[in-house]
């Protein structure tokens, strides 16, 4: 019992910090209420039966290092530091908790809440589910609170590398998306089609998420069908943001005095750049492909994804997609991994000041990295080595080079002093494991 | 002479062997009104895809410890570690709560025998009147 009271009072803490963050609009208010919910249904239901409790977790320790110290190397974009030559322990470390109630046959809810390296509000950021999960029969399944987001094949699984062979999820088709849950709803309706199983998933919500010096609030709905048939696995996905909050640290201050008559007196045209350094009103549309084969021996991964933002200079369109081959040999997996990540994003000519004040030349500078600099061009190959030596508990190493393009390194760590180099090597190895 | 320790090696091979090939038997509660079931079901409610019944009915997979292993092995041909790391990504996106393991036989038999939707699986030889059997893995 003690170890339920010190979930409770993790709840508690975590229900307080949601609380405090719910300015950011109405619907994130749901968080706490489910949590709130979730909390109170769990001790109403664990005073008669604690067994209906489980509490399991996943994580990974590893290391990581590259040969350059011109650029950090992060899993994705929601990392604050990077990997250089000096190796670091975060990039591929994280330890998640999962506490699970199963109420009755239909109805069950799960907390989970993942310790890692992450920008933003540690707790809430962190806080990767927290949602009631109702099944009136086999084939229907509803999920509501806080809910994982399934955009892509691994997207509600990346942080569980003991899922997976390779060392993380693909950086070019993964690093770009900070989006790890949303709050809001999901439905899933099961077929059994021919001697396979047809899914058909459609979810709803709301997103924020902190990535840089970057605050997003997006409201969004998605919808996937899975065809699983033997030892295969296809995927079809199409979702669609729709920004609704855009902030950065003196962005208002920024839009308002490049608006303002009296700075474009001045600096002629410069208001014309306002609108493309917020998202708000933006409409993303991500349309993947996905397919998967395991024989036990055999195992192979693809995907492929088109992110049309209308082209807007702070996320240009992107395509990108990873093709992966695994071969098992007893408790050995050796594999490989070839990733590649465009994106088509438009050259803006920010105008020149009349006067050539500092100040005025440092804005300009500013402007043109955000708008000129958001681009992602990578290409990579992989090899590597997932060891299953013992219960639970599987040993990877891998190794990945990337080639880098000119106004391509958005997903990585960029340091502004440093040009980025053409190509980099990343080393990186650890233990994932269950428990 | 240097035949014997290979010759030994070889009948502790085929002893061993024998042990991995004992029966299980897939159980279900005697009032359910399936007599039999389908191989890629089984895989289904083991692998938390869906846990219904041919008929529509919902199932209620239980795992037990002792047998765990060998029963994946012989539902899927893929050795347990393969069906950890499948399990680890549908437990920890929520997608589904993997099945309740028990100690042993007895304790399989006992919750089947009290829950109508409970599917279980024995070692053949243990399966008892109380307990309806549907499927025989080899």
């Amino acid at each position: 019992m003690s170890s339920f009271f010190h979930i409770s009072r993790l709840l508690i803490l975590m229900c307080a910090s949601s609380f405090y963050k719910s300015a950011f609009g109405p619907i994130k208010i749901i968080i706490p209420l489910a949590l709130v919910f979730l909390f109170t249904m769990t001790l109403a239901y664990a005073s008669n039966d604690t067994s209906i409790l489980s509490v399991k977790g996943f994580g990974t320790l590893a290391g990581t290092g590259t040969d350059t110290n011109a650029i950090g190397f992060r899993r994705d974009i929601t990392a604050e530091t990077g990997a250089t030559k000096s190796w670091r322990i975060p990039t591929d470390s994280r330890l998640g908790l999962q506490l699970d109630a199963q109420f009755n046959e239909q109805l069950s809810a799960s907390v989970q809440w993942v310790l890692k390296e992450k920008q933003g509000d540690f707790f809430e950021q962190n806080l990767d589910m927290a949602f009631l999960r109702w099944s009136p029969s086999p084939e229907w399944t509803l999920r509501f609170g806080r809910v994982p987001s399934d955009i892509f094949m691994l997207a509600d699984h990346r942080n569980i590398s003991y899922a997976y062979p390779w060392m993380r999820p693909p950086q070019e088709f993964y690093g770009f998306n900070p989006v790890y849950h949303y709050d809001g709803i999901d439905i899933t309706k099961k077929f059994r089609l021919s001697e396979g199983l047809l899914s058909l998933k459609v979810s709803g919500g709301y997103s924020f998420t902190q990535a840089g010096p970057i605050d997003n609030g997006a409201g969004f709905f998605s919808s996937n069908v899975i065809y699983e048939f033997g030892n295969w696995k296809s995927r079809l996905s199409y979702s669609q943001g729709h920004t609704s909050k855009f902030s950065f640290p003196n962005g208002d201050e920024l839009i308002n005095a490049i608006s303002s008559p009296q700075l474009n007196a001045i600096w002629p045209n410069i208001q014309s750049f306002a609108p493309q350094l917020s998202m708000v009103g933006t409409t993303i549309h991500y349309s993947a492909l996905g397919i998967a084969y395991d024989d036990g021996l055999w195992l192979g991964q693809a995907e492929a994804a088109y992110i049309n933002s209308g082209n807007h200079p702070l996320l240009p369109n992107l395509a990108n997609g990873y093709i992966s081959i695994g071969r098992r040999v007893a408790k050995l997996t050796v594999y490989t991994l070839l990733g590649i990540s465009k994106s088509f994003g438009d050259h803006y000519d920010i105008p020149q000041p009349l006067f050539p004040d500092p100040r005025l030349l440092a804005a300009q500078q500013e402007i043109n990295n955000a708008i000129n600099n958001g681009g992602i061009d990578e290409k990579s190959v992989s090899l590597g080595l997932r060891w299953d030596f013992y219960t639970n508990m599987a040993f990877k190493v891998q190794w990945s080079h990337y080639w880098l393009g000119q106004n391509g390194t958005q997903s990585w760590l960029e340091d502004p002093t440093q040009s980025p180099p053409d190509e980099v090597n990343v080393f990186s190895t650890g233990i994932d494991f269950v428990f | 002479m240097k035949t014997m320790p290979i010759l030994i090696f070889l009948l502790l091979m085929v002893f061993s062997s024998q042990q991995v090939m004992a029966e299980l038997a897939v159980i279900v509660n005697p009032n359910n009104k399936l007599n039999s079931i389908e191989r890629n079901v089984l895989q289904d409610i083991y692998l938390g895809r869906m846990r219904g019944f041919a008929d529509g009915s919902m199932a209620i997979p239980i795992d037990q410890a002792k047998l765990r292993s060998e029963f994946y092995e012989k539902l899927t041909n893929r050795p347990i570690e393969q069906i950890n790391a499948f399990w680890a990504r549908i437990m920890f996106s929520g997608e589904a709560s993997p099945p309740k393991i028990m100690p042993d036989d007895a304790d399989v038999i006992s919750i089947v025998k009290a829950n109508p939707g409970a599917i279980g699986y024995v070692s053949k030889n243990s399966a008892t009147d109380e307990v309806k059997i549907l499927l025989i893995l080899k």
